[in-house]
């Protein structure tokens, strides 16, 4: 009998620590774990603990990487001029697997949120102002996200940057690609309507 | 039993990998936290209503037995763009949101807080002066809509009337009298100002005032709440020279 035997409640409860996984899920998950073949479970114990050894974040751009500099910051054929500048590691990949874009990149790792006690010295703002005195670049892209605390920092980064002489640019919000206009919501149709482009 | 209510976004946080559990200030009920399913799905309808500062029109299944309920529609009424697009202005709001979220209380009618707030940010977004003076106006008018507001005029110690001029202050009430005694002291003009601030209710003062009396009020908003608040932190972080 599994019930309350301490090394299950142990496993359910490192695996809650994953997002989107409550008590529910994490029981489903420890008895898959339990019933698969033991090289499975041992697969995954491993792949943990040597993510988690070797995956560290980039000196330079602040991305999650395994060798530093990261893949991105060390190639020669990225434009060294343009600075993508997003929230989390997630919109790297996001940004990444268009495939539009050949500069670089600065991960924040988080937003400014003053109702959560998160201001500039809990982002990585001092590393980009770093590389930005450098002298090499010329236009840093805001690419955070479309909510008060994205906005909020882009504002934040255009006012700091706005002395050191680069051009700072705002990613568009609006309609997705292959989006109706009925389906898109009011607050999207009307930041739509202010970032109108002349053709 | 579903509730259709007018709500301001007070703070929202994310659950599992497509909910957010929103916490509104609605004049009937004070904080009521929804849990909106979906909400961080791409093209989520709700979703984009639901940012920091938006006034929005909610339905949700209100349960006397929950202490989240779940939203089922929400619309803009009003985004207070000129708010966001404003890096002061947004991010003295955010502390004029944090304290709106100290006064009120769950289940809690906050009619008085809950219009003193939208009226100070709908005067915020025409506001050209300095959005500091105007979140220690905001502050005095939240204050008094929570029954918090500090005397100035009569010592909170003894009741004595206080002449004009310089005097002390206490931050459990207010103004204190030459024969009582007060940790603080207030300087004639921020006396002065604070005076002013308390008797304009409709819109904020255009003249100058002391950059102290921000800070008087927002620490007597701290003291009287018993609340310490991360905003505050933040724009010390960002105001520091």
């Amino acid at each position: 009998m599994l019930v309350n035997a301490p090394s299950m409640e142990e496993l359910v409860e490192a695996l809650r620590c994953l997002p989107g996984v409550g008590k529910r899920s994490a029981e489903r998950m420890a008895l898959h774990l339990l019933s698969a073949p033991a090289e499975e479970a041992q697969r995954l114990s491993e792949a943990i603990t040597t993510a988690r050894a070797r995956i560290r974040t980039c000196s330079i751009c602040c991305d999650l990487t395994e060798a530093d500099p990261c893949a991105v910051c060390s190639s020669g054929r990225r434009d060294r001029g343009v600075i993508c500048v997003v929230e989390r590691p997630a919109g790297t990949i996001a940004i990444e697997r268009g495939g539009g874009f050949q500069g670089l990149y600065h991960v924040l790792h988080g937003a400014l949120n003053p109702l959560e006690g998160a201001g500039p010295d809990e982002l990585t703002v001092n590393r980009l102002m770093a590389r930005v005195d450098k002298g090499d670049v010329r236009e840093v892209i805001v690419a955070t996200n479309a909510t008060a605390e994205g906005e909020a920092t882009a504002l934040y980064l255009s006012r700091q940057l706005g002395t050191k002489g680069v051009a700072v640019s705002r990613i568009a919000h609006g309609v997705p690609m292959g989006g109706g206009l009925e389906y898109a919501d009011d607050a999207t149709l009307s930041h739509a309507l202010e970032g109108r482009v002349r053709l | 039993m579903q509730e259709r209510s007018e709500g301001v976004v007070l703070r929202a946080v994310d659950y599992s990998e497509t909910s957010r559990i929103v916490t509104f200030l609605t004049p009937g009920r004070g904080q009521v936290a929804c849990m909106v399913k979906g909400a961080r799905r791409p093209g989520s309808h709700t979703g984009a209503a639901l940012d920091s500062f938006n006034r929005v029109e909610i339905v949700y299944y209100w349960k006397e037995s929950r202490s989240v309920q779940t939203l089922t529609e929400a619309s803009l009424l009003d985004g207070f763009g000129a708010i966001k697009a404003d890096f002061d202005k947004g991010l003295y709001g955010s502390f004029i949101l944090e304290l709106a979220y100290k006064l009120s209380g769950e289940g809690i009618a906050a009619e008085e807080i809950y219009a003193a707030l939208v009226s100070n940010f709908e005067d915020l977004t025409r506001w050209t002066g300095e959005p500091r003076l105007h979140a220690a106006w905001q502050t005095l008018r939240l204050l008094e809509a929570g029954g918090l507001a500090p005397a100035v005029a009569s010592c909170v110690e003894c009741g004595a009337y206080v002449p004009e001029g310089g005097c002390k202050f206490s931050m459990k009430g207010g103004v204190v009298c030459a024969d009582c005694s007060a940790p603080h002291r207030l300087r004639p003009e921020t006396r002065q100002a604070l005076a002013v601030f308390s008797d304009a209710r409709r819109a904020c003062p255009t003249e100058t005032a002391p950059s102290a009396l921000f800070t008087l009020l927002s620490r007597f908003a701290a003291e009287q709440t018993g609340a310490a608040f991360r905003s505050l932190q933040v724009i010390e972080q960002i105001t520091r020279p």
